[in-house]
C-alpha cells in the first residue's frame, strides 16, 4: 500500500509530531509496508454477528464510592514539572 | 446594539420573524455536585489555589487509570428519569482526542456513540414538547488562565463530572429556549444533583441557531454560540444572532457554519478563531474502563428516590391551593421556596387562604429577599414566624397594611410578630363604637365630599374611608369602617 | 561468598533472611556489587546509581528486620528485585527508556511495587527497555541497547530486555517486566530465564506506564518457576485503582500447587503455527520439550487455531491505536522534558517536545495508531481488528473447551538475533512476536521457560499458554519440568 507524503504529514500533524524531511521519507516507507501487511485482516472469515462490538462485549465496570480523598502530591509534581509559576503550570500564551 | 427591537441593519425584529423561522437547539453542560471527581477521588470544589485539588489521575501523570464515581452515575440516572429518557443498559466512555493545556491526558473521557440516555423530553409552558435527544456523562476540563506573556494551567476543575444534555433543534424563539433552561435548571436543583449556577459555570449553555424561510422545512446552516452564562444573555445572544443571520440572508450572503462567542458587554456574537486543522477527534472506547452497566433494578431503585419535580408540583399547587399558574410557577422554580410555601400554608392552620400566603411569599418576601441579597436556601424568617404573622392577619388582629409594617419590623429587629404588635399597640380595632365616633367626625369635617357622594360619585367613598383609617393610623378594621361609613351616609339621607 | 549468594533463588533468599541465617543487607550488597560490575557490559540498567539504591534500601532493611523480630515471615524477605523502567516507584527517575522522561521523578508507587515492598522485596535498580515498551530487541531504548548475557553482540530481546538480562546475569534473582505483545516472554526466552505474562487483570496496571491498555500486564521474570509463582502470588491482588483488575484469590496460591502431579493435563499444539519461518534448532528443542512433558504424564494433542494467523496485524492496529492515545499526555506541560526555546508558541511547544522527546519507533507507532483511528479508517482497521481479536479469543476458547489445558509454542521463532540485524525493517521485527501476541489479544496467561541452547549457544524458550486465571497450571508444569530436567546452563562472565 502506498502512503503518500500528505498522509504522513497529516497524521504527524494530528499527533503533534514534527517530522524532518528525512523522517517523512522514512515513515512513508515504513508505514506503507506495515499498513500493507495489515490489510490481511480484511480477509479474516468473520462469523461474528454484524452488530457485535467490542466495547459492550465486556460485562461491566466497577464503580468507586464517592469519597473525596486528598492526594497531596502536587508539590512533588511541581518540583519536576518543566515550568511552574506559583502552583500553576506555565505554557506559552494561548491565542484563542 | 442598544435595543433588542432592531437588527444590525435597523430592520424590525417582528418583521424579520414574519419572514424567517428561527430553529434552535440547546446543549447544556451541567456540573454534578458530587464530593469527588468523575474518575478520581479528588475534591470537586474550585476555590483552592491552582492545582491543589489534583492527584496523579486528574493531572494525567504517566501510569494512572480512571475509576468511575458511583454517585455520579446515580445522579445521571436521576436526570434521565426526570426527563423521561430511555436508559441504555450498557453505555461506553470514549476518548475524545485533542491537544490543549487544560486537557491533561490529551483526551477527554466522554460518551460518544453509546450515551447512557436518549429520547427524553421537557414540556414548555406554551404546551410544546421539546425532545431531548441524548444525555451523556463526561469529565470537565481544567482551566487555562491567560496572562500578558504566558498562560497558566489549573487542573482543579479537570475531571469534574458533567452531564451534557442535548435537545433536538426544536425551539423557535428565545423565550422557548429560556423557558426550557429554567425548567431544566429547576429539575437539576430539585434532584439535588447540581447547583445549576450559570454565572459560576456549573450550568453552561451552548445554543445552535439557524433560520429558514417561513413555510419551508429544510434546516438552514447553523452557528453555535458557546458558553452563554445567564438566562438574560441567552435571550440577548439568540436575538442578536437571529438578526445577524437574517441580515445576511436578506443580503444574499451564505451563513457559514461557525462557533461563536457572545460578548455580554457589547451584546454581539463573535466568531472564535477557527482551528487550522479540521477536528478529527479519533474517538475510540476507553480501554481502561469496561462498559458502564446500569441495571433495571438500579434504575427502579433510583426512581423511588426522585422527589416531586417542579412541573408536577406546579400543577399540584394550582389544583390543591387554587393559585394561578404564574404564581405556582414562581413558587416552584426553587425547591426551597416551594417547601417554604407548603410549610407556611400548613402552619397558618387554615386561618389564611393559600392564595394569600402565595401572594405574601411571591411579593413581600421575594422583594425583601432580593433587597437583602439573600438566597432561598437561607430563609429571612422561619416558617413559624411568617405563619404567626399571617395568622394575625387572618384572624383580623391586624390589617394587611399593618402586617406589612410588622413584617419589615420583624426583619429589622429579629423579633416575633406578636412582640412587635403588642409593643407598638398595632392590634386592629374592631370596636364599632369607637369607629362610629370617628366616622361621624369625618362626615362632619367633609360636607362637600358627602354631598358629592350623594350625587352619585362612588370614588368619594374611598376617600372618606381613607380619612377614617388615617385617624386610626391604620388600626381600624377596614371592613367595619366600610360598614359603619355606609350606614352613616345612608342614614343622612 | 558473593558469587554463591547471587546464585540463590528468591525463595532460598527469603527463607534464609526470615530464619536469620542470612542478612538482607549482605544479600543486597552482593547483588549491588554484581550489578555495578556487569551493567557496564550489558547496559541492563538505566540511571544506575549504586549509592542511591543503597541509601534507598535502608528503610526497607529496617522493615524486614522488624518483621523478623516480630516472627513475621515475609514471602520475599530481602529478595532483590530489578524493576522495569516503566513501573512507578516513588522517588525513582522513571524514564520508560525515553529521553522525554529523563528527568521524570515518580510521585507515587505502582500497586505492584507497593505489594513487593510489603512482601519484603528490595528494589534493586531500574532496568533498560525499549522506549515505552515498543520493541522486540531493546534496541529502541534512548539509553542504548541491552546486550545478551549469552553473547554480547546479540540482542537481549524486548521490551523487558534489561529485566531478562539482569536475571540471567545474576544481577537480581527476580525482576518485574511488562508484557504487551510478548515483552516479558520473548526477552526471557532470549536470555534463558523464565517469564510470566499473567492473565489480563490479574496484576494491577496502576503505576505501569501504559503502552496499550487492553494488552499490558506486569509480569515477573526469574530463574525458577517457584520464584515466579511466589512473586506472582504477591503482586496479583485486586486493586480498586484499576477498573480492569480482577480478584483471583479464589484460584488459590499458585506456589501451593507446584507439586501437584501433571498427570491428566493436556497440552495442545497447533500445526499451522509451526509451519514456516521457524528456526530448525528451535523446532527441534520445542519437540524435545514436549517429549519430556509426556514423560511427566502430560498428554499432547493437536489442535487448530485458525485465526491466529491474523494476530500480528490485529495486534499492531489495536496496540498502536491505544498507544497513540496513551502517549498524548506526553506534552511537555506537567512533567518530562520541554524543549526550551524562548518565544515558542504553544503549538511549537507540543511539536518540538514530542518530536525531540520520542524516538523513531515510538513516533512510528503513534503515527500508525493515529492513522488507524482517523476519520475514514476506523471501521476498516480498528473495528475490524477488534472483531479479529474476538475470533482469536474464541479460537482459544474452542481449544480449551475441547479438553486442552495448555497450548504450547516456541516463545519466538528464532533465538536472539544479532544487534542491528532488524533495526531498519519494522515489519520483520514485528514478525518476531508471532507466538507471543495471541495471549495478549486473548487476555490469557502465558509463560516462557528455557528448554535448551541452539548450536550458537543461545537459549531457546518454550511458551505455555493457559486458560484465563489458570496461571497455576503453567507454573506447576514449568516447575516440574525444571525439577526433572535441571536447566543448569548459565551465561559465562
Amino acid at each position: 500500500m502506498q502512503i503518500d507524503r500528505q498522509t504522513v504529514e497529516k497524521v504527524a500533524r494530528l499527533a503533534h509530531i514534527h517530522l524532518s524531511e528525512e523522517e517523512i521519507e522514512y515513515y512513508q516507507g515504513q508505514l506503507g509496508s506495515v499498513l500493507d501487511y495489515m490489510q490481511q485482516i480484511q480477509s479474516a472469515a468473520d462469523q461474528l454477528p454484524a452488530e457485535w462490538r467490542a466495547d459492550i462485549a465486556g460485562t461491566s465496570c466497577p464503580e468507586r464510592l464517592d469519597e473525596a480523598k486528598p492526594s497531596q502530591i502536587i508539590e512533588k509534581v511541581l518540583q519536576s514539572a518543566p515550568k511552574v509559576v506559583g502552583t500553576a503550570f506555565q505554557v506559552p500564551r494561548i491565542i484563542e | 446594539m442598544n435595543s433588542l427591537s432592531d437588527g444590525p441593519s435597523g430592520q424590525s425584529f417582528k418583521g424579520l420573524l414574519a419572514r424567517y423561522e428561527p430553529v434552535l437547539g440547546l446543549e447544556v453542560h451541567c456540573q454534578l455536585n458530587t464530593a469527588s471527581k468523575l474518575f478520581c477521588s479528588c475534591k470537586t470544589d474550585f476555590g483552592a489555589s491552582p492545582n491543589q485539588n489534583t492527584c496523579p489521575v486528574c493531572l494525567g501523570l504517566p501510569g494512572v487509570l480512571p475509576t468511575i464515581n458511583h454517585t455520579a452515575v446515580d445522579y445521571a440516572i436521576r436526570m434521565a428519569l426526570a426527563i423521561n429518557g430511555q436508559i441504555r443498559e450498557k453505555s461506553v466512555f470514549a476518548r475524545k482526542q485533542y491537544f490543549y493545556p487544560d486537557l491533561p491526558k490529551g483526551f477527554q473521557l466522554t460518551q460518544y456513540d453509546l450515551p447512557y440516555c436518549e429520547n427524553g423530553y421537557i414540556d414548555l409552558d406554551n404546551g410544546r414538547r421539546i425532545r431531548i435527544e441524548r444525555i451523556h456523562m463526561e469529565e470537565d476540563a481544567g482551566k487555562n488562565i491567560h496572562g500578558d506573556s504566558a498562560s497558566y494551567v489549573d487542573l482543579n476543575r479537570a475531571g469534574t463530572p458533567l452531564l451534557e444534555i442535548v435537545t433536538a433543534p426544536e425551539f423557535h424563539s428565545a423565550e422557548e429556549a429560556v423557558d426550557y433552561l429554567r425548567k431544566l435548571r429547576a429539575i437539576v436543583r430539585y434532584l439535588g444533583i447540581s447547583d445549576g449556577n450559570m454565572e459560576e459555570g456549573s450550568f453552561r449553555c451552548d445554543v445552535n441557531i439557524s433560520l429558514r424561510p417561513r413555510g419551508t422545512e429544510k434546516l438552514g446552516t447553523r452557528t453555535e454560540i458557546k458558553n452563554v452564562n445567564s438566562f438574560r444573555n441567552v435571550e440577548k445572544a439568540i436575538a442578536y444572532e437571529i438578526m445577524r443571520q437574517a441580515d445576511m440572508l436578506d443580503s444574499g450572503e451564505k451563513i457559514r457554519q461557525a462557533t461563536l462567542l457572545f460578548d455580554a458587554a457589547t451584546g454581539r456574537t463573535q466568531e472564535m478563531r477557527s482551528k487550522e486543522d479540521a477536528h478529527d477527534y479519533r474517538y475510540f472506547p476507553e480501554p481502561d474502563l469496561g462498559p458502564l452497566y446500569i441495571s433495571s433494578e438500579r434504575v427502579n431503585e433510583t426512581r423511588s428516590k426522585i422527589p416531586e419535580l417542579p412541573q408536577m408540583k406546579q400543577k399540584r399547587f394550582m389544583d390543591e391551593f387554587q393559585i394561578p399558574q404564574a404564581d405556582a410557577a414562581q413558587l416552584t422554580e426553587e425547591i426551597e421556596l416551594s417547601t417554604y410555601f407548603e410549610e407556611v400554608v400548613a402552619k397558618v392552620q387554615g386561618k389564611v387562604a393559600p392564595k394569600i400566603v402565595s401572594n405574601w411569599i411571591n411579593t413581600e418576601y421575594l422583594r425583601e429577599l432580593n433587597n437583602r441579597g439573600g438566597s432561598w436556601a437561607k430563609p429571612l424568617l422561619t416558617t413559624d414566624s411568617l405563619a404567626e404573622l399571617l395568622r394575625f392577619l387572618g384572624d383580623g388582629t391586624i390589617s394587611g397594611k399593618i402586617a406589612k409594617t410588622v413584617f419589615e419590623e420583624m426583619l429589622e429587629k429579629n423579633e416575633s410578630a406578636k412582640a412587635i404588635i403588642e409593643a407598638k399597640g398595632l392590634v386592629q380595632i374592631s370596636d364599632t363604637g369607637e369607629i362610629n365616633t370617628v366616622v361621624a367626625d369625618i362626615i362632619a369635617q367633609f360636607p362637600d365630599q358627602v354631598a358629592q357622594h350623594r350625587s352619585g360619585k362612588p370614588k368619594v367613598f374611598g376617600f372618606l374611608v381613607g380619612q377614617v383609617l388615617k385617624v386610626s393610623q391604620g388600626r381600624f378594621n377596614p371592613a367595619l369602617v366600610n360598614q359603619s361609613l355606609k350606614e352613616a351616609l345612608d342614614a343622612e339621607v | 561468598m558473593s558469587l554463591d549468594q547471587v546464585q540463590l533463588s528468591a525463595c532460598e533468599i527469603a527463607s534464609a533472611v526470615n530464619e536469620g541465617s542470612l542478612k538482607a543487607r549482605d544479600i543486597a550488597q552482593a547483588f549491588l556489587d554484581r550489578t555495578d560490575d556487569l551493567n557496564r557490559e550489558l547496559n541492563s540498567h538505566v540511571f544506575w546509581d549504586k549509592e542511591a539504591v543503597f541509601n534507598e534500601m535502608e528503610k526497607q532493611l529496617d522493615y524486614i528486620e522488624a518483621a523478623r523480630h516480630a516472627h513475621k515471615s515475609l514471602p520475599l524477605a530481602g529478595v532483590p528485585i530489578a524493576i522495569k523502567d516503566n513501573i512507578m516507584a516513588e522517588g525513582h527517575i522513571v524514564s520508560c527508556g525515553s529521553r522525554f522522561l529523563q528527568n521524570h521523578r515518580a510521585a507515587y508507587d505502582a500497586t505492584a511495587v507497593r505489594q513487593l515492598k510489603q512482601a519484603g522485596a528490595i528494589l534493586l535498580g531500574r532496568t533498560n527497555m525499549d522506549e515505552f515498551g515498543m520493541g522486540s530487541s531493546n534496541e529502541n531504548s534512548a539509553w542504548g541497547p541491552v546486550r545478551n548475557p549469552w553473547n554480547r553482540s546479540h540482542v537481549s530481546g524486548g521490551s523487558s530486555g534489561g529485566s531478562a538480562a539482569a536475571v540471567a546475569a545474576g544481577m537480581a534473582p527476580l525482576a518485574l517486566g511488562s508484557d504487551t505483545g510478548g515483552s516479558v516472554r520473548q526477552p526471557a526466552s532470549f536470555c534463558g530465564v523464565l517469564g510470566l505474562k499473567p492473565s489480563y487483570g490479574a496484576v494491577s496496571r496502576y503505576g505501569l506506564v501504559a503502552y496499550a491498555s487492553s494488552f499490558d500486564q506486569i509480569g515477573p521474570i526469574g530463574r525458577t518457576a517457584k520464584d515466579l509463582a511466589r512473586t506472582f502470588d504477591v503482586i496479583r491482588k485486586h486493586d480498586p485503582l484499576d477498573s480492569t483488575s480482577v480478584d483471583t484469590q479464589h484460584m488459590g496460591s499458585t506456589e501451593a500447587q507446584l507439586e501437584k502431579p501433571l498427570e491428566g493435563l493436556t497440552i495442545g499444539i497447533a500445526d499451522e503455527l509451526l509451519a514456516e519461518g521457524i528456526d530448525e534448532d528451535v523446532r527441534k528443542a520445542f519437540m524435545e520439550s514436549l517429549e519430556h512433558y509426556k514423560t511427566l504424564g502430560v498428554t499432547v494433542k493437536t489442535i487448530t487455531l485458525p485465526n491466529l494467523k491474523h494476530s500480528i496485524p490485529a495486534y499492531y492496529i489495536l496496540a498502536t491505536a491505544e498507544a497513540s492515545s496513551n502517549l498524548a499526555r506526553f506534552d511537555g506541560i506537567r512533567f518530562g522534558v520541554r524543549t526550551p526555546k524562548p518565544g515558542a508558541s504553544l503549538k511549537e511547544l507540543y511539536m518540538t517536545s514530542r518530536s525531540e522527546g520520542f524516538g523513531r519507533e515510538v513516533k512510528q507507532r503513534i503515527m500508525l495508531g493515529t492513522y488507524v483511528l482517523s476519520s475514514g479508517y476506523y471501521d476498516a482497521y480498528y473495528a475490524k481488528a477488534n472483531r479479529v481479536r474476538e475470533l482469536i479469543r474464541r479460537d482459544f476458547q474452542a481449544a480449551f473447551d475441547s479438553g486442552v489445558d495448555m497450548i504450547a509454542t516456541p516463545t519466538a521463532p528464532t533465538t536472539a538475533f544479532a544487534l542491528g540485524q532488524k533495526t531498519n525493517d519494522s515489519l520483520s521485527m514485528y514478525l518476531m512476536d508471532i507466538y507471543t501476541i495471541a495471549a495478549n489479544l486473548a487476555g490469557i496467561p502465558a509463560l516462557s521457560q528455557p528448554i535448551g541452547l541452539d548450536r550458537k549457544g543461545l537459549p531457546i524458550g518454550l511458551q505455555l499458554m493457559g486458560k484465563v486465571h489458570h496461571e497455576g497450571e503453567l507454573l506447576r508444569s514449568a516447575h516440574q519440568y525444571e525439577q526433572s530436567k535441571r536447566w543448569s546452563e548459565r551465561p559465562k562472565f
